[in-house]
């Protein structure tokens, strides 16, 4: 794994790595990938992915209006916001 | 010059459901901010999704009327990518089983029928709504998040890149929007309720253009887009693939990212949510549900009624309108109705930039007012005053041309005119006599001037006549 | 009133006002403290009701309205939720008081509930060592207070029955889908089980009456509720149960011995002991680390400094901001899986690593349901060792580290019932038996665990 894909990987998660982190993490994803490549021996090929353990499907909600979260109750876990409005930063 | 320009689009519009595609918060109301969420469209730890049934059932009549290929099964997977309006910095869209596939719509192009293909529609939920703060969306100091709009039920609409104009991309829009608004699922007239993405190229590379809104700016967006691809050519420069964004404050495009910034992603399954299977039997009980849409009727115009193809697009695309032409020819004169609704009705429907739905106009008000033509209560003229006003505003179209003395001036009435015409004019009806046709025209312009309008000109002109041979 | 040793059960089957009880349940609360396995919680009044006002505690990721909620982690220390979870809704509704948040490893991300960012939970059988994980402090309160509670936990990959191994303990992990996941922060959906843990059968039978049930705001819910307790008790002879080939061999010796004897002793009750051969043991591990991070890492986006959790004066780019928070709220593990779950669903991998995991996921599920057509039950060690000392397990690397999953993430991979009991000692440390079944079989395991247990007798736990 080069030093580039380690950095773009943590570019998508949006999370700043320290260089021994980023040296860190690249040795363990290293074991851990080729661990993962044991899967390559076993043949899937007529095999459907499974979403989730049991058969659920068809689970549907009506058009039905609820009562929404009252305002204070909504933003009082954050001091970020701005009349009513949650305050986040800028695009560029 | 626009022989080379191929756009595509990815349009988004708000579903009309009740609730929230994934929570009870209503889809509409009170727009103080913030104050129609809840820990689900907040993206708050541990709240869940319960998709809405009947935004499922919108998107499968959506599908069914773009004449795509509706799955066996579908669902919906979650859009990783991170920004300030979105809760939980992914989005639930559907990704590899969309609600429908290969479909196409049939658009009117001057006077020529052109199709358009459709790659997919799926839905997906609407992020909250950004205020920038301090500049515009590239120069803000910070963002003020409002979130009511989060988990809107959007439906995204993809095209293949088949457009080929500014032009065609608004009538492109239009036609959209008139389908969707025949289906009951979508109602145009509030503010950003149809937003695009176009990706756009003259040449080779192309570019996304994102943020479009309605249907002006997409015209707008696509001619400044392709006006500086194009110089960018002549100045033997390349255009290079990247993201851009739409600026409506100064109407033109901004670079957002390129191509290597471009975000991954890393689509997986919502497991929140179940898979839906999509019954034969479901869907064609929905079908059932699709009215005759714009370009059947349409064509029906046309071929049952004998009506112009350009006339029959034009009240087509209007579904009250359309409603309102096919109640008026019950015991009326096709010819009558048509001319009626595609000529002055669609003018002042044009001139207030609305939809017939939006307008103070009825049916019963157009009857009255063509009946009151033809007992020769008001002139042709005058009657279109009248529908000026009652298309605003919420009167009769008697109790208006009382108010504003739009009748039709009486017989006796005109003759005291004719007979201030001919006095002052005594040149223009020696000319008539010794044979001059063009001094007639010139007395019946001045009686009609003289009644301000009101006169009836055939009337005026028979009058006329009748007095110089005395 | 004597409630030292008394079962959730009687406790709730006494005709008695319990509100007295609160001072003695805090008192001794705060004797345990040092073991760091809770955060107390106020109570401002305490409910009574059909449950007569039997105490719980939730899992640190378990929300119950403005009560701290923290799931172990950094990134929402202070959060608070508005809205109760379903199952905390459900106990409050039944009559029951919330009193404590249990310990975990950060977003239950681990196996010896080290990965927490606020304490280092402690094995009430010996300091040294750890709960097991993520649900460590659940399960080692459940083994140091010595009063009537239930807890409840919550398992991705085995984090009920490890820990309640580790800790002697009773753990349940329900079918997916029969408990309500509505308000648990989220480590895998596709995974994720909240459970009950206390000392005996009963009392976890008696937690999985009031949490179970299907629920609206969950969809991935099913079935109905049922009472669980009234399975207890009735006969188990004729019982078929299968040893998986390969649990076994990977233990410890003496840890596999005792489980044997175990599972000698459900043959004296009657039950038909054969051994059975399962096909995708091994295939399990690498696609419980392939799935649950993929999830993960898609869960744990949302925290990026707005709305809840930690935060910072809000200035740059929120690119620049969002990276910034994440990488200072998140602990080592946490980062450790969001690379890898990231990864492995990226655009040129995903079919690679993620999508195969789903078909293996799915031929790990039908192996399971083929054996289950032999056999009622399997029984198998629940870990292969005792719980180790913190600091041995500290200098484990991940992947060391993550095959101490290996006997419980199969069985969690296919969503299908567990449980874990006490089962004898080895080092003085508990040995758990851990007993699974097919699909909604909970009555089946609940029943032979019950048997097992009076078998046994009494479990001595450790005066703290
Ligand atoms: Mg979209
Ligand atoms: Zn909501």
């Amino acid at each position: 794994m080069k030093d580039e894909e380690i950095d773009r990987v943590a570019s998508t998660a949006s999370i700043r790595l320290t260089e021994e982190e980023k040296k860190l993490f690249k040795k363990d994803m290293e074991n851990i990938l080729e661990w993962f490549s044991r899967l390559d021996e076993i043949d899937t090929q007529d095999t459907e992915p499974a979403f989730h353990p049991i058969d659920v499907k068809n689970e549907m909600r009506e058009d039905k209006v609820e009562e929404s979260l009252d305002r204070d109750e909504a933003m009082k876990n954050t001091k970020n916001k701005e009349d009513g409005f949650f305050k986040g930063p800028r695009i560029r | 010059m626009t022989n080379d320009v191929r756009i595509g689009l990815e349009t988004h519009l708000q579903l009309m459901t009740k609730s929230k595609l994934f929570c009870g918060c209503p889809n509409r109301g009170v727009e103080e901010p913030n104050t129609r969420t809840c820990p689900t469209c907040l993206g708050m730890p541990g709240a869940r999704p319960q998709v809405n049934k009947r935004a499922i059932e919108m998107g499968i009549k959506i599908a069914k009327a773009l004449g795509c290929k509706i799955p066996k099964e579908m669902n919906f997977s979650r859009k990783t990518y991170f920004y300030p309006d979105m809760p939980k910095n992914f989005q639930t869209t559907q990704f590899s089983l969309p609600i429908g596939t290969n479909g196409q719509i049939k658009m009117e192009l001057g006077g020529e029928e052109k199709t358009v293909r459709i790659k997919r529609v799926h839905l997906e939920e609407d992020p909250g709504k950004l205020k920038h703060v301090g500049g515009g969306i590239t120069s803000a100091d910070y963002v003020l998040v409002d979130y009511n709009r989060s988990g809107t039920p959007l439906c995204e609409v993809v095209t293949e890149p088949d457009l080929s104009s500014p032009n065609e991309a608004r009538i492109f829009l239009r036609k959209l929007s008139d389908i969707f608004e025949y289906l009951k699922v979508y109602d145009s007239t509030g503010e950003g309720t149809i937003r695009s993405d176009a990706n756009v190229s003259t040449w080779s590379e192309r570019t996304e253009v994102k943020n479009i809104t309605g249907f002006k700016d997409i015209e707008k967006a696509l001619i400044y887009e392709i006006r500086r691809q194009k110089n960018l050519k002549k100045r033997g420069k390349e255009v290079i693939r990247e993201t851009r964004t739409y600026d409506d404050s100064t109407g033109t495009t901004k670079s957002l990212r390129t191509k290597e910034k471009e975000a991954d992603y890393g689509y997986i399954f919502d497991p929140d949510l179940t898979r839906i299977e999509l019954h034969t039997d479901w869907i064609e009980k929905l079908a059932k549900d699709i009215p005759e849409l714009p370009h059947e009727k349409k064509r029906r115009y046309v071929e049952e009624y004998g009506v112009s193809r350009e006339v029959a697009v034009t009240i087509s695309s209007d579904f009250e309108l359309a409603k309102t032409f096919e109640k008026l020819i019950d015991d009326l004169d096709v010819e009558r109705a048509s001319s009626m609704l595609a000529g002055p009705v669609k003018k002042v429907l044009n001139y207030n930039d609305m939809r017939f739905k939006e307008s103070k106009l009825t049916t019963e008000k157009i009857k009255k007012l063509l009946d009151m033509i033809d007992e020769g209560q008001v002139t042709e003229r005058n009657a279109e005053m009248i529908l000026r006003v009652v298309a605003t505003e919420n009167k009769d179209p008697e109790r208006v041309k009382e108010d504003k003395g739009f009748g039709k001036v009486t017989e006796n009435k005109t003759k005291e005119i004719v007979e201030r015409v001919l006095e002052e004019n005594k040149d223009a009806a020696e000319d008539y006599i010794k044979g001059k046709d063009e001094a007639l025209n010139h007395l019946v312009g001045q009686v009609m001037k003289g009644s301000g309008g009101s006169a009836d000109p055939r009337e005026a002109r028979k009058l006329l006549k009748d007095m110089i041979k005395d | 009133m004597k409630y030292s040793g008394m079962t959730a059960r009687s406790f709730v089957e006494e005709d008695v006002d319990h509100s007295d009880f609160y001072t003695r349940l805090y008192e001794r609360m705060d004797e345990i403290k040092t073991l760091g396995l809770h955060r107390k919680l106020e109570l401002k009044q305490i409910k009574q009701g059909e449950l007569n006002g039997l105490p719980f505690t939730l899992k640190d990721s378990i929300c119950s309205k403005d009560d701290p909620t923290y799931a172990g982690s950094k990134i929402l220390e202070g959060y608070r939720p508005p809205y109760d979870a379903t199952v905390a809704m459900k106990i409050k509704e039944a009559g029951g008081n919330i009193f404590a948040k249990t310990h975990q490893d950060e977003f239950a991300f681990g196996t010896g509930s080290l990965n927490c960012a606020f304490t280092t939970p402690k094995n009430p059988w010996d300091e040294e060592r750890c709960c097991g994980g993520s649900s460590g402090g659940a399960a080692g309160l459940a083994a140091s207070l010595d009063l009537p509670h239930i807890n409840l936990g919550e398992s991705t990959g085995g984090s009920i029955s490890e820990p309640a191994s580790f800790c002697g303990v009773v753990g349940l992990t329900p079918t997916y889908g029969l408990v309500s996941r509505h308000g648990l922060i989220s480590f895998a959906n596709s995974l994720d089980k909240i459970g009950p843990i206390a000392r005996n059968v009963e009392d976890v039978a008696l937690g999985l009456d009031i949490i179970s049930g299907k629920d609206r705001k969950d969809q991935t819910t099913v079935g109905t509720s049922e009472k669980y307790t009234e399975a207890l008790g009735e006969d188990v002879s004729g019982t078929r149960i299968g040893l998986p080939e390969g649990y076994f061999e990977i233990s410890d010796e003496e840890v596999s011995e005792t489980v044997l004897k175990a599972t000698e002793e459900l043959e004296d009750l009657g039950a038909e002991i054969t051994k059975v051969k399962m096909d995708m043991t091994e295939a399990s591990l690498p696609t419980y680390y392939i799935l649950a991070p993929a999830e993960a890492s898609t869960n744990l986006a949302r925290y990026c400094g707005m709305r809840y959790g930690m935060e910072d004066k809000i200035e740059g780019s929120f690119k620049d901001y969002f990276s910034k928070i994440r990488g200072k709220g998140f602990g080592e593990e946490v980062k450790r899986r969001i690379m890898i779950g990231t990864y492995t669903r990226m655009a040129g991998y995903r079919d690679k690593y993620y999508v195969k995991a789903l078909k293996v996921r799915q031929k790990i599920i039908d192996d399971f349901k083929r054996v289950f057509k032999k056999v009622d039950i399997l029984a198998a060690p629940t870990a292969p060792i005792v719980a180790p000392k913190i600091e041995e397990l500290r200098k484990m690397k991940p992947v060391e580290q993550y095959k101490l999953d290996k006997l419980t993430a199969p069985v969690n991979l296919a969503g299908m019932p567990q449980i874990s009991i006490p089962c004898g000692f080895h080092k003085k440390m508990p040995v758990g038996l851990h007993l699974m079944a097919d699909h909604f079989h909970e009555k089946s395991i609940l029943k032979l665990a019950h048997a097992y247990e009076n078998r046994r007798g009494k479990i001595d736990y450790p005066g703290i």
